[in-house]
């Protein structure tokens, strides 16, 4: 699975950090989905498309 | 400002924020617990009583442990719960393989450097499962 969620920060200037303390998980789980090393729970996929306002398909593929 | 490596000294800081003094405690107590029964059942001349006693001891110190680390495990995220899954799993792997190799050693020459006492054996799959989180941390986040 591949996902934009790395692009989507930067476009907001937001670091790794940050977005992790926006989505209450840790740096390391943000860094392990952009590497695409780790795939979300459903929740946490949701909580990830309502904080950019997109579609939860408009940021992960299945490939 | 945290950056895109693996794992940052500012990760280990936080980590380090969120670990309690008593949750250390309570991974310490069992292992000076259950070393200070073993040290006296090994000596001679306790009544029966006492030898119970000390059999008993460290028990509240092994369910306080447990206890700590079942709510240590629930408060982590899903991302830390899956890395701590995957490691006990790895853990348990090493630990059958250590076993095997620790025994096959044994047969092959006898008593040894190698040889390992049956009471020090609990602490191989412990020390097993933290090698195995460890390596799985690396491995979700390695660049």
């Amino acid at each position: 699975m591949t996902n934009r969620l790395a692009e989507l920060r930067e476009a907001k200037g937001w670091s790794q950090g940050e977005l992790a303390s926006q989505l209450s998980v840790s740096r390391q789980t943000v860094n392990a989905i952009e590497m695409g090393r780790y795939n979300p729970s459903l929740p946490l996929a949701f909580a990830i498309a309502k904080l950019f306002r997109k579609s939860i398909e408009s940021i992960f593929d299945p490939d | 400002m945290w950056n895109d490596t693996t794992i940052t000294r500012e990760d280990l800081r936080e980590g380090a924020r969120r670990i309690q003094w008593w949750e250390l405690a309570l991974g310490i107590l069992p292992v000076v617990a259950i070393r200070f029964s073993q040290h006296q059942l090994l000596l001679a001349g306790h009544s029966d009583a006492i030898r119970v006693a000390l059999f008993v001891l460290p028990l509240p110190a092994i369910a306080a442990g447990i206890w700590g680390m079942l709510r240590r495990h629930r408060s982590n995220n899903e991302f830390e719960r899956e890395v701590v899954r995957a490691g006990a799993v790895k853990g348990l792997v090493l630990t059958a393989v250590c076993l095997l190799v620790l025994a096959q050693i044994q047969l092959a020459f006898g008593p040894g450097p190698f040889s390992i006492a049956y009471t020090d054996l609990w602490m191989l799959p412990i020390l097993a499962a933290v090698i195995g989180g460890a390596t799985e941390m690396r491995r979700y986040t390695r660049r």
